[in-house]
């Protein structure tokens, strides 16, 4: 009877996950007013075109930056290759939001490059001269430096992986070193890159700080525009639907180029420490140059924006209670991977323990929630607790819920929940992968009961897999914007609701501050992971 | 009994408590620091307190709106009459704001019985003085944007952004939805650039040499010199000129912050009293002096960035109801997709 | 006294399709040894995993010390039947050390009488004991969970595939050993394996499964050379079938060998058509024989030579011929065989 407990639990949190994914999809059939129908038309046509356009630029500059550093990374030694090989992943401390802020402030009429321009040659009309930033194109550059970093990381361990036999099968074919990257190394590693670009996809899909800076209307923002501008929900869920449809297609590529990555990876005997090309001279220093723009780039740049800026206005770091800020956060981070821990780790094991489809397929479903933008996922909470406030507390003589779940930590915290299960849920599966179901098996056999085989037997195992999770969710957590924005309680604010809120008050200088402490804090979660992120053992 | 105490701790984490002092809470979406020293002083004063939740307009909208009868909030406080008017058309607010000291404070076209105006704007005309000769601009106006003598001169934020949709109701309201559609055609043939950036990076735009005349709120230049944007940019508004349009007509486009009453406030008194502080002399001075907007009440005198770098004598449009902004938005918004104003 | 271990009449479910039916046999004493065999694929190890409790079933019983572990209604969970099993595949704890693993029994050692540092010597585990399971080879992984499965003290314990993975050299030894722990430690074993040799080398009986049943269940020696189907003849590979009539109840005849005279298992009426299970130790080698086949295969076994024969009627025969044997025959040769034939047990069909 045990298991029908665990199969419970675990199908109780995945309806919890997927709700708000039926909710969206469950209006999209409701008649849209035909108030501005072909206004709408035209809207919709926009967005796509430029969801496709962000996608594609996007997609492309992070195939360039992650595969080409990646490469450089994993097969030559040159002077600094062991600090890029992890300075390289710092660019996740910086989101897409807060790049998009330095871009556009550097660039602007008398922004930092006009100031830099003016110091170094005097006066002078420079601003005609500069490039402008802005729209499309800085929103492109702002995603993918933000971004490549999956790329990078997924390709990197995946060249790390790759056997040397075949490199050397390449060498002795006699190709050359292009021709062995071209048509060895690279198609080995697609599956990983596949997954890579994936991932890139679905987060510049559900961007929304950066684009809604840039006020490029993609998709997201289109969805957001129309239930708020509009107040067209079905409107807003057709569009979601389109979305979530695309989505959904990178979602599965991404599922099944991890799964090849995986085989890949798990092939035995494969590994052998390869020896690194030792590069000298002039190649040496296009390396070093190549890694180094792109540290500079994707980390130094927006560091050093904010950190002049901080410095510039001085009077923001004062009017900033960051201990309150960082004491929200650190509240909202640790609650939130505890719940998120504590629940992934039960529906894992539940899966694990109860073989039915059903389960299977409910988490599958439910862990698509990492591919829903963030502010769909926050206004389909609203609204599905509206909903059923009205129909049903109500109607059963409660008194209302709103206010415990809409602008609540508890609210909070659930739709992060939703949003990085998946985040949780495959961190904690891919470590239970490696367990065979025959050791469970055996810690039955041997006397543990269920309970007793995952409290002795499985969580000291996942140990590793449970911190990294934590952190990683952690990372996500203090980068998180739109959920955080629509749903916090009162006189409640993170660092990244600061950024925002200053930045759209036109006051970049001010969210200095609070984008410099966040970009601290996720590099600091960040080196705590790299030892994960970046093994190279057959661990 | 000790699960029910963990039970309770557990939610205890979860569930912010809410305290049944005297409080009042705003949905805001005006972020300037100052606001937040006002409402200490507010609190200082009577005892309030002041409970804020931040955000861009539209995500506080649609939350007070799904939250309906049982929304926490009180008051709705945003920069701009045509959000105002919006929500009030979607039934989300309440009347209340009738009290004498209210109607006294504020003209009547700048309230109505659900919303206040709290501090003024203009949205004028900024122009580059060595490009833009005296003659050009002699007698201008809004409608006069469409002028094709400004072909390639002219910059403007992109058509989503509130200030516009009001601008362009405003023109709606008085000459008419036919008319006010032939001069967003006009005004995006005239456009030097396609819009992009906030109205600070129109001023800039012409300072760089971009554009000559720029659309813009009148605050933003005084910030500008202010120096509080660093010294760039205070020489930069010095290589720019404030025009008011339609001084020989209606008079020039004006614009409120505003506060809201909302539908179902648990604290509606203190709301009142909250709106009624923010028209005192005292908030008002707060105001001009840190936002750089024109005051509400009369006997206040704006910065002295604004009067020296603006003027003050400008006829303002005391005509036009800023209660049609709202009603007028969505044709607004119709209006400049059709011409394709980005 | 009721047997120590019995299975009544149970199904094993192996898939939706695919299931073993109708499987009877009991241990009857303790200590004692089963071996099942039968070819990959057929089932095996999921009775073993019934057995354990890992499945449930759908018909019939299974038993342990008079107590009632697995029937249509009863399912007694895993953890609570002091059963061992030994996997087949690495199902070591991979984030203990070997010693670790060894040690982890839940169960208490009642019976006070294992020695786990004899076992692990005896197994050859001393130099691994602080590995970790992904850093030992997949032999010392079996003999790992072995040793951890005996240590575990259970009633019943289950080896699926002991040794498959162990090396050929060290293989036979291993047997040894094992036997002389389970029979020392009075530890009652299923063995299941695809190899008879080892099942009947281990077994104090075994089991011989095919066709999705258990087809005969005996000693060893009974199995070996008592086979009671054509089934079991071609599993265990013992030997040829050839046609033959009952000519007395004491022989027969075959069309090349002539008259077989020898003991019948089962009594066969006479003048049927049978087949006759003929094996390589059952013809002689005679040179002067006017009995002669062609050679057309030869295998060297070591200690001694198998050839293949061709008769008149393209039957193929095995014939065992001694190493040592002096004169040797190539491809093609003739072959005598001496006459009479006879043959101790006749078992045919």
């Amino acid at each position: 009877m045990r298991i029908n407990t665990w199969f419970i639990s675990s199908f109780l949190i995945s309806i919890v996950v997927v709700i708000p994914i039926l909710t969206v999809f469950s209006s999209f059939f409701e008649d849209t007013s035909n108030y501005f129908e072909i206004l709408r038309e035209t809207f919709f046509l926009e967005y796509i075109f430029n969801s496709l356009f962000l996608l594609f630029g996007v997609l492309i500059l992070t195939f360039f930056l992650g595969v080409g550093s990646a490469y450089i990374v994993s097969f030559y030694e040159f002077p600094g290759a062991n600090f890029f090989k992890w300075a390289l992943i710092l660019s996740f401390a910086v989101p897409p939001y807060i790049y998009a802020y330095s871009l556009f402030a550097f660039f602007e009429n008398y922004g930092t490059a006009f100031t830099i321009l003016k110091f170094l040659f005097g006066d002078g009309n420079y601003n005609q001269h500069i490039p402008k930033f802005s729209g499309m194109l800085g929103l492109i550059l702002s995603v993918s430096f933000s971004l490549y970093a999956y790329v990078y990381i997924l390709a990197r361990s995946s060249f790390l992986y790759q056997s040397q036999n075949l490199i050397e099968l390449g060498k002795n074919l006699g190709f050359s070193k292009f021709k062995c990257f071209y048509s060895i190394i690279l198609p080995a590693a697609r599956p990983a890159i596949i997954a890579g670009l994936s991932l890139v996809a679905m987060e510049t899909l559900a961007e929304f700080g950066a684009v809604d800076f840039f006020s490029v209307n993609t998709l997201t923002t289109g969805i957001y525009n129309a239930w708020i501008a509009f107040d067209d929900l079905a409107f807003a869920n057709r569009i979601s639907f389109f979305l979530l449809l695309f989505i959904f297609i990178l979602f599965l590529t991404e599922n099944l180029s991890r799964k090849k990555a995986k085989y890949h990876l798990d092939s035995k005997g494969g590994f052998k420490k390869k020896e690194k090309n030792k590069l000298g001279g002039s190649k040496a220093f296009f390396a070093f140059s190549f890694c180094f723009a792109l540290f500079f780039l994707s980390f130094l740049f927006p560091l050093s924006q904010m950190l002049y800026w901080t410095i510039k206005f001085p009077e923001n770091l004062f009017d900033l209670n960051i201990i309150d800020l960082l004491i929200n956060t650190l509240y909202l981070v640790s609650l939130s991977s505890l719940v998120l821990i504590i629940f992934a780790l039960i529906s894992n094991y539940g899966n694990r323990v109860s073989k039915k489809k059903i389960l299977n397929v409910m988490s599958t479903l439910s862990i698509s929630g990492y591919a829903i933008p963030g502010v769909i996922l926050a206004i389909a909470f609203i609204t599905f607790v509206a909903w059923f406030d009205e129909n049903i507390i109500k109607a059963l003589g409660f008194l209302s819920i709103k206010k415990v779940f809409i602008g609540s930590v508890l609210g909070l915290v659930i739709v992060y929940f939703i949003r990085f299960y998946s985040l949780a849920f495959n961190g904690i599966k891919s470590g239970y992968e490696k367990m065979n179901i025959s050791v469970d098996e055996s810690a039955y056999l041997l006397g543990y009961s269920k309970t007793k085989t995952f409290l002795n037997i499985h969580v000291p195992y996942l140990r590793n897999s449970l911190l990294f999770v934590i952190i990683l969710v952690s990372l996500e957590i203090v980068r998180e914007l739109p959920i955080t924005l629509i749903l916090r309680p009162f006189n409640f604010e993170t660092f990244a609701t600061t950024a925002y809120i200053s930045a759209s008050e036109d006051l970049l200088e001010a969210a200095a501050v609070p984008s410099l402490c966040l970009i601290i804090i996720a590099s600091f979660f960040i080196l705590l992971t790299s030892k994960y992120i970046l093994r190279e053992g057959n661990e | 009994m000790k699960k029910i105490t963990n039970l309770a701790l557990i939610i205890s984490l979860f569930v912010s408590t809410f305290a049944i002092a005297a409080e009042v809470n705003i949905f805001n979406a005006r972020h300037y620091k100052a606001d937040a020293e006002l409402y200490g002083k507010f609190t200082a004063k009577t005892g309030i307190k002041v409970n804020l939740i931040n955000g861009k307009s539209g995500a506080l909208e649609k939350r007070i709106i799904e939250e309906g009868a049982d929304s926490s909030a009180d008051l709705y406080i945003t920069a701009d009459a045509g959000r105002c008017g919006a929500m009030d058309s979607k039934g989300a607010l309440q009347s209340g704001l009738t009290s004498a000291s209210i109607k006294s404070a504020v003209p009547k076209t700048f309230r109505t019985n659900k919303w206040v105006g709290i501090a003024k704007r203009a949205r004028i005309i900024y122009y580059s003085p060595e490009r833009v000769t005296g003659a050009e601009l002699s007698g201008m106006t809004y409608e006069g944007l469409a002028d094709p003598k400004w072909k390639g001169r002219l910059v403007i934020r992109k058509s989503s952004n509130i200030y516009n949709k009001s601008l362009v109701a405003s023109l709606i309201a008085n000459n008419g939805k036919k008319a006010a559609a032939a001069w967003a055609e006009g005004v995006v043939a005239n456009m030097a650039r396609t819009p992009e950036g906030n109205d600070r990076a129109q001023i800039m735009a012409v300072a760089a040499g971009e554009a000559d005349i720029a659309v813009a709120n009148t605050y933003y230049l005084a910030l500008m010199l202010s120096g509080k944007k660093g010294p760039e940019q205070q020489e930069a508004a010095g290589k720019v000129k404030a025009f008011f349009p339609n001084q020989n007509d209606r008079g020039t486009h004006m614009n409120v912050s505003c506060a809201a009453l909302v539908k179902g406030a648990p604290n509606k008194a203190n709301a009142i009293a909250l709106v009624e502080y923010l028209l005192t002399p005292e908030a008002q001075e707060h105001f001009t002096n840190n936002t750089f907007e024109f005051p509400m009440i009369d006997g206040v005198s704006p910065s002295p960035l604004v009067v020296n770098n603006l003027g003050l004598d400008f006829k303002q449009d005391m005509k036009t109801k800023l209660a049609s902004y709202g009603k007028k938005q969505a044709a607004a918004v119709e209006i400049m997709t059709a011409a394709r104003w980005k | 006294m009721s047997n120590f271990f019995e299975i009544k009449n149970t199904t094993f479910r192996i898939s939706d399709s695919d299931k073993v039916r109708n499987v009877s046999f009991s241990i009857e004493q303790e200590g004692d040894i089963v071996c099942l065999l039968g070819p990959s694929g057929i089932g095996k190890t999921t009775i073993l995993r019934s057995i354990a409790g890992l499945e449930k079933i759908s018909e019939g019983q299974i038993t342990l010390k008079g107590k009632t572990l697995s029937s249509k209604d009863t399912h007694i969970d895993p953890e609570h039947r002091k059963i061992a099993l030994s996997f087949q595949e690495n199902s070591l704890f991979p984030h203990y050390t070997v010693e670790k693993n060894i040690n982890l029994s839940a169960r208490d050692n009642d019976r006070g009488n294992i020695n786990i540092n004899e076992i692990i010597k005896i197994l050859n585990l001393e130099n691994i004991l602080n590995h970790y399971p992904h850093q030992i080879s997949a032999g010392e992984a079996q003999r790992a969970s072995l040793a951890r499965s005996l240590n575990s003290n259970p009633d019943l314990l289950l080896l699926d595939e002991p040794l498959s993975n162990v090396d050929q050299s060290f293989k036979e030894e291993i047997q040894v050993k094992l036997k002389q722990i389970l029979k020392k430690l009075k530890i009652t074993t299923i063995i299941v394996t695809h190899d008879s040799y080892e099942a009947f080398y281990l077994g104090d009986k075994c089991g011989v499964i095919l066709d999705k049943e258990l087809k005969q269940f005996d000693d060893p020696y009974n199995v070996y050379h008592f086979p009671n189907s054509e089934k079991v003849v071609k599993f265990l590979n013992r030997g040829v079938l050839i046609p033959a009539k009952v000519t007395s109840p004491k022989s027969l005849e075959n069309d090349d060998l002539g008259v077989i005279t020898g003991n019948f298992v089962n009594p066969v009426p006479i003048g049927t058509n049978v087949k006759l299970l003929l094996q390589p130790e059952d013809l002689q080698h005679d040179d002067k024989s006017n009995l002669k086949f062609d050679v057309i295969d030869k295998k060297f076994r070591g200690t001694s030579f198998i050839y293949t024969l061709k008769t008149n009627t393209n039957n193929l025969l095995p014939v065992f011929v001694h190493s040592h044997h002096v004169h040797q025959h190539d491809i093609n040769d003739k072959f005598g065989i001496r006459k009479p034939i006879h043959i101790e047990h006749i078992v045919c069909f």
